[in-house]
């Protein structure tokens, strides 16, 4: 099923962002661009912060093995690419994650059919982005989609912080924000007098360790946030998604 | 870093939203969340004292609410009463957030106490609402929010009214600086309804905010007071009844012009003494005082069978 007319890189997302200038427009916004090296960025940072909620979707949603679903994400972004589904997005006509996510189903849906007439010898189908539209989303690939995209935007984040932090001398704050709020919320939670005793700081440098990592991860999120979406409502409408029900 | 757990996601998306306010507030779990923003308990490492740190929250869009946020904590300021919350600091937070700093008040919302509590409890707290509401209006402002989950009922007998964000600061007054006038503006203009369903005036329901005064928080009180009366499950009594429905009359003339004035009548009717609400009948004045002079009349009773038996046994 591998498209092979569009090489699709699945490089760290902080790579592409890197290659963005700090005045830069919006990931989302540049997907149209003139500019082609900037549009080629724009997507391969859209591809790598989409790509874990889109193989989600795949692997529950359509009950695909771990390799097929992977295959079968890198169709779809393939075919996004062939036919400028992408570029063609409307800001203004809703939300970029919501655009990505019916494009998904439609996809998906066109291609299982069309895998199953395969199998009874039927031919090879073209999903157009209208026949992707037509499918509506139901409520499980959403709830996975969304849950799985907040996920994503939290791992970027973090694979920024953990960069930033290494490149400027602050392991010892790295290690103390993922012992206690990403490890440790799995249940064994340190106390700081834990952390302050294994990274041999006292203890009032753990808080100031963790209040400062924190800073910057909100910072790191929000940035992301601000990358991958096309408007200020849009951005705002995104962190409230993300700060909303904490349940997942 | 790989796979985050969904109890790591949990828990960072918390982070992101947890103020850092520096190094004199270590901020810990979240107490609550509303409209304006989140309130967490926090340790005030200068003074080693617990307290509440109340900060927008993050996905707030409106200017408005920042504001909002930042004239309740100058409102609070100026308003020095065991009723209400004492602000103790306030500020911006390094991403631009505006927090401030309150004294933590443990124990339960009203509506939450209203559940065990029993009726006289229940009010004499009212009137003690009644009173900081009436300390208020005496400083110009009017709360325009209150419901029976803006009252903190503390741990040691402390009634708290809280939530003030949406207060009105009436006409010139000392407390009003610019920018909390500016915010006033914003905030009272017709058209713009604030408060809660059930608990609002109807001219405050309807926009109306120029008719909005101190009987806009008359009829908030007695909202309130019918809420704590229906809260027993018993027959409301009459008097009571008359009270909450002089205090919710739909037309703001017809209502206790005070607080002050409703307060008295729940207090008097308390205390079985005639009440401004409710005309009662003969029978019900004679009952009425009888409770009220239960050993007096029980002690004239004896006195006056004695009498007659002493007066009967020399007549035979």
């Amino acid at each position: 099923m591998r498209n092979s007319r569009a090489a699709i890189a699945f490089r760290p997302y902080l790579g592409a962002v890197r290659g963005f200038p700090d005045t830069r427009i919006s990931v989302v916004a540049a997907l149209s661009s003139d500019d082609v090296p900037e549009r080629a960025r724009a997507t391969e940072t859209v591809i790598a912060a989409y790509r874990t909620p889109v193989i989600a979707v795949l692997e529950r949603r359509w009950n695909m093995q771990p390799a097929d679903a992977e295959d079968m994400a890198h169709d779809f972004f393939a075919h996004a690419l062939d036919r400028e589904w992408l570029a063609r997005y409307d800001p203004a006509k809703g939300r970029f994650r919501v655009f990505l996510r019916t494009c998904l189903l439609g996809f998906a849906s066109t291609a299982h059919e069309a895998a199953t007439r395969q199998k009874r010898g039927g031919g090879i189908t073209h999903v157009s982005i209208d026949d992707a539209n037509a499918v509506a989303a139901d409520d499980e690939s959403t709830s996975i989609f969304d849950r799985e995209w907040i996920r994503s935007v939290l791992s970027i984040a973090l694979s920024a912080l953990e960069q930033e932090c290494l490149e400027r001398g602050r392991g010892a704050a790295w290690r103390a924000f993922v012992a206690y709020d990403v490890e440790g919320a799995d249940g064994a939670r340190p106390t700081y007098e834990a952390i302050a005793h294994a990274e041999e700081i006292p203890l009032t440098q753990v808080t100031n360790y963790l209040n400062s990592t924190r800073r910057r991860f909100r910072e790191h999120v929000l940035t992301t946030l601000r990358d991958l979406t096309a408007s200020d409502a849009e951005y705002r409408d995104e962190v409230r998604a993300l700060l909303g029900p904490r349940a997942l | 870093m790989n796979f985050i757990s969904d109890a790591a996601v949990t828990n960072l998306r918390l982070a992101i939203d947890t103020p850092d306010a520096g190094s004199r507030y270590i901020v810990h779990e979240l107490l609550g969340r509303g409209g304006m923003g989140a309130v967490y308990r926090a340790v005030d490492s200068v003074l080693g004292r617990d307290v509440a740190l109340k900060a927008l929250s993050i996905d707030a869009d409106s200017p408005d609410i920042a504001t909002r946020l930042t004239r309740e904590a100058r409102v609070l300021a100026h308003l020095e009463h065991p009723g209400i919350v004492a602000v103790h600091d306030a500020g911006i937070l390094d991403d631009g957030r505006p927090f401030y700093v309150m004294r933590l008040v443990r124990g339960k919302r009203l509506d939450e106490y209203a559940t065990s509590a029993r009726s006289g409890d229940l009010l004499r707290a009212f009137l003690r609402v009644c009173e900081a509401v009436s300390y208020a209006h005496a400083r110009d402002v009017i709360h325009r929010d209150l419901t029976p989950s803006n009252v903190m009922m503390g741990e040691f007998g402390e009634v708290l009214v809280l939530d003030w964000g949406v207060a009105k600061i009436a006409g010139e007054s000392p407390l009003t600086p610019a920018t909390v006038s500016r915010a006033n503006d914003v905030t009272t203009a017709d058209g713009t309804v604030v408060g809660t369903p059930g608990f609002m005036a109807p001219e405050q329901a309807m926009g109306r905010a120029a008719d909005v005064d101190a009987r806009a928080d008359v009829f908030g009180l007695g909202a309130i007071l019918g809420f704590l009366a229906e809260s027993s499950g018993e027959p409301i009594p009459r008097p009571l009844a008359a009270i909450i429905t002089r205090a919710t009359a739909p037309d703001a003339s017809s209502r206790y012009t005070t607080a002050d004035s409703l307060a008295n009548d729940v207090r008097h009717w308390l205390d079985g003494r005639p009440i401004v609400a409710y005309r009662e009948r003969a029978v019900e004045r004679v009952a009425r005082l009888y409770r009220r002079n239960k050993a007096l009349v029980l002690l004239l009773l004896a006195y006056a069978i004695v009498r007659v038996t002493i007066l009967l046994w020399r007549g035979v």
